[in-house]
């Protein structure tokens, strides 16, 4: 296929996209921004029934432990931890104590039998039993199985436990039912997240346990998978348990557990943040606010490894605005990396202290990217009814913000996500490589279809060498999107704030840096210059980026608004015109020495050619007319001395005078004269000849020997071919100043053809370089044969 | 037997001078004509028996050499220039010979042994060898004019002037820098073969000087764009059939 089908078929693609964009912006309705999809990877989950803290089974102390930190503040409370062996008792009253039993961790050896509980109860609110089962027992509710246990033996008979949960908050009624199963003959598998590590059938009720720990090895989580086949309840015949899948989750660790247990299970992307999160306070917070505000922080910093949470003065991540006339919290797109956005969180004063630290403290944990309805909004619950104080991190959050924000963190939630491990950020690079990649493409099209034909106006080839820069740089950051960017889309509106910025700014700065090179060239001083072209760059970047923001934005450009990274491109590319203007100085330096010395060497050439022009005096006339002075010898004394008289004034003329490179028109004309004589004398009585000058140009000065080849032209051409007697006449005269000098002969006419000989150039050439004036020459074939050759 | 001789120049005291030369030798010369050009020389050697030439190879007319190359018994010919001409010394040892204006009696008596020597017939191989040599020698250069005509006068361009010649139909029009546009009798075919290097043919209806082009761009198929540095950016789609000798002559 030819090469330009491609070319074509790829601009009728790019034609394609964009047409789909400004379909897409139909319905783009700014004020409604929709959630982008690559940033939802936390959707809430539906409330659920609150299980009320966390446990797990620790393999090597073999204990269950359990913490909580949900206990409410002045309200009476009592635990109760209740199995065979252990019974714990608390019963509170005072606020202090609350606050120990807090994140306190239980720590419950389980009996031989049966299940733990704890209690939570207090005034107004529901008691609470949350059940502990028994490492030897299954432990469900519901159709869902809780993940919660490793295991190592499974018991000879299922003991199902169901909790039938009424979906309403605060009203959670525990009904217990045991149901006892004979189990045998099933199997298990050891997965870690999808691969399958370990499939065995046990035909008695024990599971391998070494399995799982052997599994366990350099892993963070395997999956035990039991598919326990259909069972009949001992009983009652009646009833059977269908075919059942249990999932128990295996640990290595508990920090593992809880960051696990921390993060929704359908996780696709995890999107932590990277780096600083840098806050900018707004509006009028009161005391309290900035209070609570830094005493987050300063809770949450300890914890983070990688990262750190600042308040700043510029450049934020994140916005809080404390103002009395609220808006919606809104996303605030870069400009030139739409990726990369500023959140702003509206508050509103009006509204009662604790709701703001709440949304504060959401809004924090939610920039963090840990953001979890259930151990974050309910925290906030708990807060509104309890305490008037700071929120405290509980245990858990501490133990999931150090180990997320920790060197590995990242990737070991990614593991125990099941997601693919994190590859290096290369965006920027591929993001230019691609770029390049279809400047090249563009380049060569340009080339190919040499475009720079069509396109002659350097306004027009300088608008379009922008709106295809701008162009390039939106491609190519779409196909880095969709080619790189797994399962992250490129919402149309995006794509048509990109299109509206780039091209502004891509037009606006080249027709701008235009104007500038066409200013700078002017400027004399190479110095001068290369100070001069990036100040003028950088303010024209400015410019463009103000219209962008006044027209396209419309809104005003603040300070602050100028980010690290508009400032690094724009840096960028102060910094390579700065180069180019360096190279440029470089170049013209060069060919002003290159043209000094072009200067040099046509004088040079010049004078030799001159030199070459003078001394052109026919040798040949020479040697023939020696030739006819010795043949003369022999025939007339007289006609000899006369001709050997004027052969040495005519080179006397010639030879003395060589330097000179002008003469007036009575010495051509003398010379001419005694040049004619001497041909007459050749020609025998074949030649006559008239010489006019008129008064007012005798003394005339030009270009030396100019007449004398006009005539030696027409004695070559006219006269020695005419049959008879052959006249000459050469008439100077002056026409309206110019100069004109006619020379006459009665030979045959000028050929049309083109003509040869070097009399004529060599006249030519001799006014060029001399004189330097306009001039013409003309022949007349009619019955006055002339030619003509007039100096203006 | 005398050698029947004619002496061919066009300037009377250079026969009389070759004349008298002769006169010297008697027995060896008889004077069967004079020619003062070509044509006349023509007319001398149709006659035939003519045994030796004195020839003036500057002589106006008919060429000369061309006279020559027709006839089918060659005399011996020695040619007289006015001209040192060193190439001509590595034809000493053929059966020609050549005299340099002015002559003297001495180089004049060696002419006579080398014709004593020789005899007749002469080697015509030599001879023609002689005239490619001295045919490459002429003095004549490139044309560097070209004739524009506008009623009764016309004016002489210089070809470096002219930046390209088309044909419209029968007629041919040449551009000069200044803009003008003058017509010309000779055909693109004739020029083309009359012009010298500098000028290349682009298309069927173009020539163009090489001097003007200011810039070259490729088109579809091979064929280019030349853009004119006349004032005007003249541009000029070059033919297909031309695209290989347009790229040679440009180096591209």
């Amino acid at each position: 296929m030819n090469k330009s089908v491609h070319y074509r078929a790829f601009f009728f693609l790019i034609y394609l996209l964009l047409n789909y964009y400004s379909a897409a912006s139909q319905d783009f309705n700014d004020n409604k921004l929709p959630k982008l999809i690559f940033d939802s990877s936390f959707t809430y989950n539906p409330p659920r029934w609150y299980s009320g803290g966390s446990y797990g089974y620790n393999l090597s102390t073999k204990t269950w432990w359990y913490t909580s930190s949900d206990f409410y503040y002045n309200v009476p409370t009592y635990i109760y931890l209740k199995s065979n062996v252990i019974q714990h008792n608390t019963v509170t009253t005072s606020h202090s104590e609350v606050e120990k039993l807090n994140d306190t961790i239980f720590s419950l050896r389980p009996g031989k039998l049966g299940n733990i509980e704890i209690g939570i109860n207090g005034h107004n609110y529901p008691s609470r039993v949350i059940t502990l089962p028994d490492p030897w027992f299954f432990w469900f509710h519901g159709l869902e199985s809780q993940p919660i246990m490793p295991l190592y033996r499974f018991p000879e008979e299922i003991v199902g436990i169901t909790i039938d949960v009424l979906k309403s908050h605060n009203q959670i009624e525990g009904r217990m039912r045991h149901y006892i199963y004979p189990v045998k003959n099933f199997f298990y598998s050891i997965e870690d997240g999808n691969t399958l590590i370990a499939r065995e059938f046990s035909s008695t009720n024990i599971v391998d346990v070494s399995q799982i720990e052997t599994a366990l090895i350099g892993r963070k989580k395997v999956i035990l998978k039991i598919e326990i086949p259909t069972v009949l309840a001992p009983d009652s015949s009646e009833r059977t348990i269908g075919s059942r899948l249990y999932t128990i989750r295996v640990y290595s660790d508990s920090a593992s557990m809880l960051v696990d247990k921390y993060f929704i299970d359908n996780l696709t992307e995890i999107k932590i943040a990277k780096s600083n999160i840098r806050i900018r306070i707004q509006g009028k917070p009161t005391e309290e606010d900035i209070k609570f505000l830094k005493n987050q922080i300063s809770q949450i910093n300890p914890h983070l490894s990688t990262i750190r949470i600042k308040l700043v003065d510029n450049s934020p991540s994140l916005v809080i605005v404390y103002s009395e006339k609220p808006r919606e919290s809104k996303r605030t797109y870069n400009l030139f990396f739409p990726t990369i956005y500023v959140d702003s969180l509206f508050l509103d004063t009006k509204m009662g202290q604790f709701s703001r630290n709440n949304s504060v403290r959401h809004m924090l944990f939610e920039t963090l990217g840990v953001s979890n309805y259930e151990y974050v909004v309910r925290k906030d619950l708990a807060y509104v009814y309890g305490k008037q104080g700071n929120i405290m991190c509980s245990r858990e959050e501490s133990i999931v913000l150090s180990s997320v924000f920790s060197s590995d963190g990242e990737s070991v939630l990614r593991e125990l996500k099941g997601l693919p491990p994190v590859s290096p950020d290369f965006s920027i690079v591929v993001c230019l490589l691609i770029g390049l990649f279809l400047l090249f493409i563009t380049m060569e099209v340009y080339h190919f279809y040499n475009l720079t034909i069509f396109f002659r106006s350097p306004i027009i080839r300088t608008a379009l060498c922008g709106l295809i820069v701008s162009q390039l740089a939106i491609l190519s950051f779409i196909l880095y999107q969709s080619i790189f960017v797994k399962g992250q889309d490129m919402e149309p509106h995006i794509l048509i704030k990109m299109e509206m910025y780039f091209s502004t700014f891509g037009v606006l700065s080249i027709f701008f840096f235009y104007l500038i090179d066409k200013l700078v060239v002017k400027v004399r001083s190479n110095w001068l210059r290369l100070i001069i072209n990036p100040i003028l760059s950088g303010l024209s970047l400015f410019l463009s980026y103000l219209v962008i923001y006044l027209f396209v934005r419309s809104e005003w450009l603040k300070w602050i608004t100028i980010d690290v990274n508009a400032l690094t491109i724009g840096f960028a590319i102060i910094l390579v015109r700065f180069y180019l203007q360096l190279e440029d100085n470089k170049i013209s330096g060069l060919l002003m020495e290159k043209e000094l010395e072009l200067v040099k060497q046509k004088e040079l050439k010049n004078r030799a050619e001159l030199n070459a022009l003078h001394a052109r005096i026919n040798p040949h006339f020479l040697y023939n007319s020696l030739n006819s002075i010795a043949s003369l010898a022999m025939i007339d004394a007289s006609r000899t001395e006369k001709m050997a008289l004027a052969l040495s004034k005519l080179f006397r003329y010639n030879v003395n005078r060589q330097s000179e490179l002008f003469s007036t028109i009575r010495e051509e004309l003398e010379m001419v004269q005694i040049y004619l004589e001497i041909e007459k004398e050749r020609f025998g009585e074949k030649l006559n000849f008239f010489l006019s000058a008129d008064e007012s140009v005798q003394d005339k000065r030009i270009p030396r020997f100019i007449i004398q080849p006009l005539v030696e032209n027409s004695i070559k051409h006219g006269i020695s071919r005419v049959v008879g007697v052959g006249i000459i006449k050469v008439n100077v005269t002056e026409e309206r100043g110019n100069l004109i000098i006619e020379v006459h002969d009665n030979g045959p006419g000028f050929p049309d053809d083109l003509l040869t000989g070097y009399g004529l150039q060599n006249i030519c050439d001799k006014i060029e370089l001399l004189s330097k004036r306009p001039y013409s020459i003309n022949f007349n074939n009619g019955d006055d044969k002339h030619i003509r050759l007039e100096i203006m | 037997m005398p050698w029947k001789t004619v002496i061919a120049d066009d300037e009377e005291l250079a026969r009389i001078r070759l004349k008298s030369l002769i006169g010297n030798y008697p027995n060896k010369f008889e004077i069967a004509g004079e020619a003062c050009d070509g044509d006349e020389l023509r007319l001398l050697l149709n006659k035939g028996n003519i045994d030796v030439v004195f020839l003036d190879i500057e002589m106006p007319g008919k060429d000369v050499f061309s006279i020559l190359e027709e006839l089918k018994q060659k005399p011996f010919i020695i040619f007289c220039t006015a001209y040192d001409q060193y190439a001509l010394k590595a034809f000493d040892s053929l059966a020609v010979d050549y005299l340099v204006k002015p002559v003297d009696e001495e180089r004049f008596s060696q002419t006579v042994d080398k014709l004593n020597r020789f005899g007749m017939p002469m080697d015509e191989f030599g001879l023609q060898k002689v005239i490619d040599t001295l045919r490459k020698m002429d003095p004549k250069q490139a044309p560097t004019t070209i004739p524009c005509k506008r009623g009764d006068t016309t004016r002489l361009i210089k070809l470096d002037q002219v930046v390209y010649f088309e044909s419209d139909d029968k007629l041919v029009f040449f551009y000069t820098t200044d803009g003008q546009r003058c017509t010309t009798d000779l055909s693109l075919k004739d020029l083309e073969k009359k012009l010298p290097a500098g000028f290349i043919r682009v298309s069927k209806s173009t020539i163009v000087n090489r001097e003007y082009v200011r810039e070259m761009h490729r088109y579809f198929r091979g064929r280019m764009i030349l853009v004119l540095d006349d004032g005007q950016k003249t541009k000029i789609t070059s033919g297909a059939s031309y695209a290989e000798a347009v790229r040679e002559a440009f180096d591209w």
